[in-house]
Protein backbone atom coordinates (compact mmCIF):
# COMPACT_ATOMS: atom_id res chain seq x y z
CA UNK A 1 0.00 0.00 0.00
CA UNK A 2 1.32 3.52 -0.86
CA UNK A 3 0.19 6.37 0.84
CA UNK A 4 -0.47 8.67 -2.65
CA UNK A 5 -1.81 11.66 -0.43
CA UNK A 6 1.00 11.97 1.02
CA UNK A 7 3.26 11.80 -1.95
CA UNK A 8 0.95 14.49 -3.34
CA UNK A 9 1.36 16.59 -0.53
CA UNK A 10 4.78 16.65 -0.72
CA UNK A 11 5.17 17.17 -4.45
CA UNK A 12 2.54 19.94 -4.49
CA UNK A 13 3.76 22.61 -2.20
CA UNK A 14 6.67 23.28 -3.70
CA UNK A 15 5.12 23.78 -6.86
CA UNK A 16 2.45 25.72 -5.21
CA UNK A 17 5.08 27.99 -3.53
CA UNK A 18 6.42 28.65 -6.43
CA UNK A 19 3.43 29.80 -7.86
CA UNK A 20 3.14 32.65 -5.57
CA UNK A 21 6.56 34.22 -6.97
CA UNK A 22 5.89 33.55 -11.02
CA UNK A 23 3.44 35.14 -13.55
CA UNK A 24 2.24 35.30 -16.55
CA UNK A 25 2.12 31.63 -18.65
CA UNK A 26 4.81 30.31 -16.18
CA UNK A 27 2.19 30.20 -13.63
CA UNK A 28 -0.56 28.57 -15.80
CA UNK A 29 1.66 26.12 -17.11
CA UNK A 30 2.53 25.57 -13.14
CA UNK A 31 -1.55 25.29 -12.45
CA UNK A 32 -1.99 22.80 -15.28
CA UNK A 33 0.77 21.03 -13.56
CA UNK A 34 -0.75 20.85 -10.17
CA UNK A 35 -4.02 20.50 -11.59
CA UNK A 36 -2.84 17.52 -13.60
CA UNK A 37 -1.47 15.57 -10.40
CA UNK A 38 -4.76 16.33 -8.32
CA UNK A 39 -6.61 14.91 -11.20
CA UNK A 40 -4.36 12.02 -11.01
CA UNK A 41 -4.85 11.46 -7.30
CA UNK A 42 -8.66 11.83 -7.48
CA UNK A 43 -8.20 9.14 -11.25
CA UNK A 44 -6.73 6.57 -8.48
CA UNK A 45 -10.13 6.63 -6.37
CA UNK A 46 -12.70 6.41 -9.16
CA UNK A 47 -10.42 3.63 -10.82
CA UNK A 48 -10.53 1.58 -7.15
CA UNK A 49 -14.09 2.34 -7.01
CA UNK A 50 -15.09 0.93 -10.38
CA UNK A 51 -12.70 -1.56 -9.52
CA UNK A 52 -14.75 -2.75 -6.48
CA UNK A 53 -17.89 -2.32 -8.38
CA UNK A 54 -17.57 -4.52 -11.12
CA UNK A 55 -15.27 -7.29 -9.21
CA UNK A 56 -12.54 -6.70 -11.64
CA UNK A 57 -9.08 -7.98 -11.19
CA UNK A 58 -5.68 -5.67 -11.55
CA UNK A 59 -5.04 -6.95 -14.65
CA UNK A 60 -8.46 -6.20 -16.47
CA UNK A 61 -9.25 -2.81 -14.38
CA UNK A 62 -5.45 -1.07 -16.25
CA UNK A 63 -6.47 -2.76 -19.39
CA UNK A 64 -10.17 -1.64 -19.70
CA UNK A 65 -11.60 0.68 -16.50
CA UNK A 66 -8.18 3.22 -15.88
CA UNK A 67 -8.04 4.27 -19.46
CA UNK A 68 -11.58 5.38 -19.45
CA UNK A 69 -11.68 7.10 -16.23
CA UNK A 70 -8.12 8.64 -16.42
CA UNK A 71 -8.88 10.05 -19.46
CA UNK A 72 -12.16 11.22 -18.83
CA UNK A 73 -10.75 12.81 -15.74
CA UNK A 74 -7.86 14.83 -17.41
CA UNK A 75 -10.31 16.42 -19.72
CA UNK A 76 -12.74 17.51 -16.76
CA UNK A 77 -10.24 20.43 -15.79
CA UNK A 78 -9.46 21.77 -19.60
CA UNK A 79 -13.21 21.56 -20.06
CA UNK A 80 -13.94 24.01 -17.03
CA UNK A 81 -10.93 26.25 -18.22
CA UNK A 82 -12.48 26.20 -21.87
CA UNK A 83 -15.98 26.96 -20.69
CA UNK A 84 -15.59 29.52 -17.80
CA UNK A 85 -12.21 30.97 -19.17
CA UNK A 86 -12.87 31.11 -22.87
CA UNK A 87 -8.91 30.81 -23.46
CA UNK A 88 -7.41 32.08 -26.30
CA UNK A 89 -6.47 29.47 -29.26
CA UNK A 90 -2.53 29.43 -28.82
CA UNK A 91 -3.08 28.63 -24.98
CA UNK A 92 -5.11 25.93 -25.53
CA UNK A 93 -2.23 23.16 -26.19
CA UNK A 94 -0.02 24.35 -23.65
CA UNK A 95 -2.65 24.37 -20.67
CA UNK A 96 -3.32 20.20 -21.76
CA UNK A 97 0.28 19.44 -22.56
CA UNK A 98 0.61 20.69 -18.81
CA UNK A 99 -1.99 18.84 -17.36
CA UNK A 100 -0.69 15.67 -19.22
CA UNK A 101 2.69 16.10 -17.40
CA UNK A 102 2.05 16.47 -14.20
CA UNK A 103 -0.59 13.43 -13.77
CA UNK A 104 2.49 11.26 -16.09
CA UNK A 105 4.96 12.73 -13.26
CA UNK A 106 2.67 11.94 -10.22
CA UNK A 107 1.92 8.63 -11.83
CA UNK A 108 5.54 7.70 -12.12
CA UNK A 109 6.39 9.13 -8.77
CA UNK A 110 3.86 6.74 -7.29
CA UNK A 111 5.30 3.99 -9.42
CA UNK A 112 9.01 4.62 -8.37
CA UNK A 113 7.32 4.70 -4.07
CA UNK A 114 5.93 0.82 -5.37
CA UNK A 115 8.22 -0.67 -7.14
CA UNK A 116 11.50 0.86 -6.65
CA UNK A 117 14.16 2.65 -8.35
CA UNK A 118 16.63 0.10 -9.43
CA UNK A 119 16.70 -1.01 -12.42
CA UNK A 120 17.48 2.36 -14.74
CA UNK A 121 17.05 0.73 -17.94
CA UNK A 122 13.32 -0.58 -17.10
CA UNK A 123 12.55 3.01 -15.82
CA UNK A 124 13.85 4.74 -18.46
CA UNK A 125 12.10 2.64 -21.09
CA UNK A 126 8.73 3.39 -18.78
CA UNK A 127 9.10 7.19 -18.67
CA UNK A 128 9.66 7.33 -21.89
CA UNK A 129 6.77 5.40 -22.83
CA UNK A 130 4.20 6.56 -20.02
CA UNK A 131 5.15 10.21 -20.35
CA UNK A 132 5.17 10.01 -24.35
CA UNK A 133 1.65 8.54 -24.12
CA UNK A 134 -0.04 11.04 -21.85
CA UNK A 135 1.53 14.10 -23.37
CA UNK A 136 0.42 12.12 -26.68
CA UNK A 137 -2.90 12.54 -25.57
CA UNK A 138 -2.30 16.14 -24.42
CA UNK A 139 -1.36 16.87 -27.57
CA UNK A 140 -4.13 15.86 -29.60
CA UNK A 141 -6.59 17.40 -27.26
CA UNK A 142 -4.81 20.62 -27.06
CA UNK A 143 -4.31 20.74 -31.21
CA UNK A 144 -7.42 19.09 -31.73
CA UNK A 145 -9.48 21.86 -30.27
CA UNK A 146 -7.37 24.26 -30.66
CA UNK A 147 -6.89 23.99 -34.42
CA UNK A 148 -9.53 21.59 -35.82
CA UNK A 149 -12.30 21.79 -33.87
CA UNK A 150 -12.53 25.45 -33.27
CA UNK A 151 -16.94 25.90 -33.69
CA UNK A 152 -19.40 25.58 -31.02
CA UNK A 153 -21.01 22.28 -32.44
CA UNK A 154 -18.25 21.09 -33.70
CA UNK A 155 -16.60 21.78 -30.89
CA UNK A 156 -18.74 18.96 -28.85
CA UNK A 157 -18.62 16.61 -31.80
CA UNK A 158 -14.85 17.07 -32.02
CA UNK A 159 -14.57 17.22 -27.84
CA UNK A 160 -15.74 13.99 -27.20
CA UNK A 161 -14.44 12.35 -30.13
CA UNK A 162 -11.23 13.32 -29.40
CA UNK A 163 -11.70 11.93 -25.72
CA UNK A 164 -12.70 8.47 -27.51
CA UNK A 165 -9.68 8.28 -29.40
CA UNK A 166 -7.46 9.29 -26.05
CA UNK A 167 -8.96 6.35 -24.09
CA UNK A 168 -8.24 3.40 -27.17
CA UNK A 169 -4.79 5.09 -27.56
CA UNK A 170 -4.18 4.94 -23.87
CA UNK A 171 -5.83 1.25 -23.63
CA UNK A 172 -3.73 0.18 -26.37
CA UNK A 173 -1.02 0.77 -24.81
CA UNK A 174 -1.60 -0.38 -21.35
CA UNK A 175 -3.19 -3.49 -23.12
CA UNK A 176 0.52 -4.18 -24.60
CA UNK A 177 2.35 -3.68 -21.83
CA UNK A 178 -0.18 -5.78 -20.37
CA UNK A 179 1.25 -8.90 -22.21
CA UNK A 180 4.76 -10.38 -22.34
CA UNK A 181 7.29 -10.07 -24.97
CA UNK A 182 7.37 -9.17 -27.71
CA UNK A 183 3.85 -7.62 -26.90
CA UNK A 184 5.25 -5.29 -23.90
CA UNK A 185 7.95 -4.06 -26.11
CA UNK A 186 5.96 -2.66 -28.62
CA UNK A 187 3.58 -1.51 -25.92
CA UNK A 188 6.54 0.54 -24.67
CA UNK A 189 7.71 1.79 -28.41
CA UNK A 190 4.11 2.98 -29.84
CA UNK A 191 4.17 6.05 -27.60
CA UNK A 192 7.51 6.84 -28.00
CA UNK A 193 7.42 6.40 -31.80
CA UNK A 194 4.26 7.85 -32.75
CA UNK A 195 5.81 11.23 -30.22
CA UNK A 196 8.98 10.92 -32.28
CA UNK A 197 6.95 11.40 -35.58
CA UNK A 198 4.95 14.29 -34.37
CA UNK A 199 8.35 16.46 -32.89
CA UNK A 200 9.39 15.24 -36.72
CA UNK A 201 5.69 16.67 -37.82
CA UNK A 202 6.23 20.44 -35.64
CA UNK A 203 9.68 20.77 -37.35
CA UNK A 204 8.79 20.30 -40.73
CA UNK A 205 4.63 21.43 -40.79
CA UNK A 206 6.08 25.57 -40.16
CA UNK A 207 8.70 24.78 -43.22
CA UNK A 208 5.06 23.76 -45.27
CA UNK A 209 3.00 27.21 -44.18
CA UNK A 210 0.06 25.28 -43.23
CA UNK A 211 -3.16 26.74 -41.78
CA UNK A 212 -5.79 24.84 -42.07
CA UNK A 213 -9.21 25.97 -43.58
CA UNK B 1 -6.35 -18.76 -37.38
CA UNK B 2 -10.04 -17.75 -37.48
CA UNK B 3 -11.79 -15.88 -39.74
CA UNK B 4 -12.60 -13.09 -37.51
CA UNK B 5 -9.13 -12.15 -37.30
CA UNK B 6 -8.68 -12.34 -40.54
CA UNK B 7 -10.76 -9.86 -41.19
CA UNK B 8 -9.87 -7.38 -38.11
CA UNK B 9 -6.47 -7.77 -39.04
CA UNK B 10 -7.49 -6.63 -43.09
CA UNK B 11 -9.76 -3.51 -41.22
CA UNK B 12 -7.23 -2.67 -39.50
CA UNK B 13 -4.73 -2.40 -42.31
CA UNK B 14 -6.93 -1.02 -44.91
CA UNK B 15 -8.15 1.78 -42.41
CA UNK B 16 -4.61 2.60 -41.67
CA UNK B 17 -3.43 3.39 -44.76
CA UNK B 18 -6.24 5.43 -45.80
CA UNK B 19 -5.55 7.37 -42.62
CA UNK B 20 -2.00 8.24 -43.69
CA UNK B 21 -3.71 8.91 -47.18
CA UNK B 22 -6.26 11.64 -45.39
CA UNK B 23 -3.34 13.03 -43.69
CA UNK B 24 -1.21 13.10 -46.69
CA UNK B 25 -4.62 15.36 -48.53
CA UNK B 26 -4.82 16.99 -45.71
CA UNK B 27 -1.03 18.71 -46.18
CA UNK B 28 -1.65 18.98 -49.83
CA UNK B 29 -4.47 20.53 -49.72
CA UNK B 30 -4.41 22.27 -46.40
CA UNK B 31 -8.03 21.10 -45.51
CA UNK B 32 -9.32 20.62 -42.17
CA UNK B 33 -12.01 18.17 -43.68
CA UNK B 34 -8.98 15.67 -44.72
CA UNK B 35 -8.02 15.56 -41.01
CA UNK B 36 -10.98 14.97 -39.98
CA UNK B 37 -11.23 11.79 -41.82
CA UNK B 38 -8.00 11.12 -40.59
CA UNK B 39 -9.01 11.09 -37.07
CA UNK B 40 -11.92 8.50 -38.35
CA UNK B 41 -10.18 6.42 -39.92
CA UNK B 42 -7.37 6.37 -37.12
CA UNK B 43 -10.63 5.30 -34.60
CA UNK B 44 -12.08 2.73 -36.36
CA UNK B 45 -9.12 1.01 -37.00
CA UNK B 46 -7.48 1.57 -33.54
CA UNK B 47 -11.01 0.26 -32.22
CA UNK B 48 -10.38 -2.73 -34.03
CA UNK B 49 -6.88 -3.02 -33.05
CA UNK B 50 -7.95 -2.72 -29.53
CA UNK B 51 -10.09 -5.81 -30.20
CA UNK B 52 -7.50 -8.40 -31.72
CA UNK B 53 -4.73 -7.18 -29.63
CA UNK B 54 -7.25 -8.07 -26.04
CA UNK B 55 -8.18 -11.60 -28.33
CA UNK B 56 -4.51 -11.97 -28.90
CA UNK B 57 -3.17 -11.16 -25.37
CA UNK B 58 -5.95 -12.70 -23.25
CA UNK B 59 -7.65 -14.81 -25.55
CA UNK B 60 -10.91 -13.57 -25.09
CA UNK B 61 -12.81 -9.96 -25.57
CA UNK B 62 -13.00 -7.16 -22.84
CA UNK B 63 -15.43 -7.57 -20.31
CA UNK B 64 -15.93 -4.62 -18.53
CA UNK B 65 -15.90 -1.59 -20.42
CA UNK B 66 -16.06 -1.77 -24.06
CA UNK B 67 -13.07 0.38 -24.99
CA UNK B 68 -13.39 -0.20 -28.61
CA UNK B 69 -16.98 1.06 -28.66
CA UNK B 70 -16.01 4.52 -27.21
CA UNK B 71 -13.52 4.47 -30.13
CA UNK B 72 -16.06 3.55 -33.03
CA UNK B 73 -18.48 6.19 -31.46
CA UNK B 74 -15.64 9.01 -31.26
CA UNK B 75 -14.71 7.61 -35.38
CA UNK B 76 -18.54 8.46 -35.65
CA UNK B 77 -18.45 11.56 -34.14
CA UNK B 78 -15.66 12.57 -36.31
CA UNK B 79 -17.65 11.22 -39.10
CA UNK B 80 -20.70 14.25 -38.09
CA UNK B 81 -17.68 16.49 -37.74
CA UNK B 82 -17.21 16.01 -41.27
CA UNK B 83 -20.31 16.07 -42.16
CA UNK B 84 -20.76 19.24 -40.15
CA UNK B 85 -17.99 20.75 -41.97
CA UNK B 86 -19.16 20.43 -45.42
CA UNK B 87 -22.74 21.72 -44.54
CA UNK B 88 -20.88 25.18 -42.63
CA UNK B 89 -22.62 28.38 -43.59
CA UNK B 90 -25.73 26.49 -44.32
CA UNK B 91 -28.20 26.49 -41.71
CA UNK B 92 -29.83 23.03 -42.31
CA UNK B 93 -33.53 23.67 -41.57
CA UNK B 94 -36.36 21.23 -40.20
CA UNK B 95 -37.11 19.27 -43.26
CA UNK B 96 -39.48 16.16 -43.00
CA UNK B 97 -38.01 13.36 -44.97
CA UNK B 98 -34.38 13.73 -43.60
CA UNK B 99 -36.32 13.76 -40.43
CA UNK B 100 -38.46 10.51 -41.16
CA UNK B 101 -34.72 9.20 -42.09
CA UNK B 102 -33.08 10.08 -39.07
CA UNK B 103 -35.75 8.61 -36.63
CA UNK B 104 -35.64 5.72 -38.76
CA UNK B 105 -32.32 4.94 -38.01
CA UNK B 106 -32.25 6.01 -34.33
CA UNK B 107 -35.03 3.30 -33.73
CA UNK B 108 -33.54 0.18 -35.41
CA UNK B 109 -30.22 0.82 -33.56
CA UNK B 110 -32.27 1.49 -30.45
CA UNK B 111 -34.31 -1.87 -31.32
CA UNK B 112 -31.11 -3.76 -32.51
CA UNK B 113 -29.63 -2.32 -29.22
CA UNK B 114 -26.47 -1.62 -31.66
CA UNK B 115 -23.33 -1.69 -29.43
CA UNK B 116 -25.03 -2.86 -26.46
CA UNK B 117 -26.30 -4.09 -23.87
CA UNK B 118 -25.40 -0.91 -22.43
CA UNK B 119 -28.76 1.59 -23.24
CA UNK B 120 -26.27 4.74 -22.64
CA UNK B 121 -24.20 3.71 -25.32
CA UNK B 122 -27.00 2.26 -27.96
CA UNK B 123 -28.72 5.56 -27.32
CA UNK B 124 -25.13 7.81 -27.73
CA UNK B 125 -25.06 5.69 -31.49
CA UNK B 126 -28.94 6.60 -31.89
CA UNK B 127 -27.86 10.54 -31.74
CA UNK B 128 -24.66 10.55 -33.23
CA UNK B 129 -26.11 7.92 -36.51
CA UNK B 130 -29.52 9.85 -36.27
CA UNK B 131 -27.76 13.07 -36.55
CA UNK B 132 -24.84 11.89 -39.72
CA UNK B 133 -28.32 10.92 -41.43
CA UNK B 134 -29.91 13.65 -41.53
CA UNK B 135 -27.27 16.07 -42.61
CA UNK B 136 -26.85 13.60 -45.42
CA UNK B 137 -30.41 13.46 -46.23
CA UNK B 138 -31.21 16.88 -46.19
CA UNK B 139 -28.06 17.90 -48.76
CA UNK B 140 -29.30 14.98 -50.98
CA UNK B 141 -33.11 16.68 -50.70
CA UNK B 142 -31.86 20.30 -50.66
CA UNK B 143 -29.46 20.62 -53.79
CA UNK B 144 -28.72 17.10 -54.81
CA UNK B 145 -26.05 17.27 -52.29
CA UNK B 146 -23.22 15.01 -53.46
CA UNK B 147 -21.71 11.33 -53.90
CA UNK B 148 -20.41 11.60 -50.55
CA UNK B 149 -24.02 12.23 -48.66
CA UNK B 150 -25.17 9.32 -50.46
CA UNK B 151 -21.56 7.34 -49.81
CA UNK B 152 -22.47 8.59 -45.87
CA UNK B 153 -25.71 6.88 -45.80
CA UNK B 154 -24.28 3.66 -47.51
CA UNK B 155 -21.86 3.31 -44.75
CA UNK B 156 -24.27 4.14 -42.13
CA UNK B 157 -26.53 1.19 -43.26
CA UNK B 158 -23.98 -1.19 -43.84
CA UNK B 159 -22.93 -0.26 -39.82
CA UNK B 160 -26.21 -1.21 -38.79
CA UNK B 161 -26.57 -4.17 -41.36
CA UNK B 162 -23.99 -5.83 -39.91
CA UNK B 163 -25.05 -5.59 -36.65
CA UNK B 164 -28.37 -6.82 -37.68
CA UNK B 165 -26.44 -9.86 -39.50
CA UNK B 166 -24.67 -10.24 -36.18
CA UNK B 167 -27.57 -11.18 -34.32
CA UNK B 168 -28.51 -14.44 -36.82
CA UNK B 169 -24.49 -15.56 -36.57
CA UNK B 170 -23.42 -18.17 -33.76
CA UNK B 171 -20.14 -19.45 -35.63
CA UNK B 172 -17.16 -16.75 -36.43
CA UNK B 173 -14.41 -19.38 -37.61
CA UNK B 174 -15.24 -19.32 -40.77
CA UNK B 175 -16.52 -16.94 -43.68
CA UNK B 176 -20.21 -16.36 -43.44
CA UNK B 177 -22.51 -13.07 -45.13
CA UNK B 178 -21.13 -11.61 -41.39
CA UNK B 179 -17.55 -10.86 -43.00
CA UNK B 180 -19.09 -10.26 -46.39
CA UNK B 181 -20.76 -7.37 -44.89
CA UNK B 182 -18.00 -5.89 -43.09
CA UNK B 183 -15.23 -6.03 -45.68
CA UNK B 184 -17.55 -4.46 -47.94
CA UNK B 185 -17.91 -1.78 -44.77
CA UNK B 186 -14.57 -1.70 -44.71
CA UNK B 187 -13.88 -1.19 -48.40
CA UNK B 188 -16.92 1.71 -48.44
CA UNK B 189 -15.10 3.28 -45.33
CA UNK B 190 -11.98 3.85 -47.58
CA UNK B 191 -13.78 4.90 -50.24
CA UNK B 192 -14.97 8.02 -48.92
CA UNK B 193 -11.72 9.66 -49.63
CA UNK B 194 -10.97 9.48 -53.14
CA UNK B 195 -14.67 10.69 -52.72
CA UNK B 196 -14.09 13.74 -50.81
CA UNK B 197 -11.24 14.04 -52.82
CA UNK B 198 -13.08 14.26 -55.44
CA UNK B 199 -15.49 16.60 -54.35
CA UNK B 200 -12.58 19.20 -53.26
CA UNK B 201 -11.60 18.51 -56.91
CA UNK B 202 -14.72 19.63 -58.51
CA UNK B 203 -14.95 22.86 -56.17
Amino acid sequence: MIYIENIFVCLAIPLTLCILFIGGRTRRFMLFMIAGMIVCLLSAYVNSFFMGYYGASATVAVVEITPVCEEVMKLLPLLFYILIFEPKVRDLPEAAIALAVGFATFENVCYLTENGAEDLMFLLSRGLSAGALHILCGILIGFGLSHVFRRRWLAFTGTVGLLGACIVFHATYNLLISGDGAWRTAGYLFPSVLIALLFVGRLLLPKLKLKFS
Amino acid sequence: MNFELIDNCFQVAVLMCAGLAAIAAAIRHKDRRFLILALFFVCVSMGTLYWVLHIFIFGDVPQVFYVSEFSWLAAYLFLLSFQMVRTDGVRPLLSLLPLACALFTAAVVLAVRMFGPSWFVSGAFAVVFSAIVYLAAWRLRRNGGGLVDGWMLLCVGLQMLLYVVSCFMADYTRFNLYFAVDITLTFSFAALLPLALREVAEK
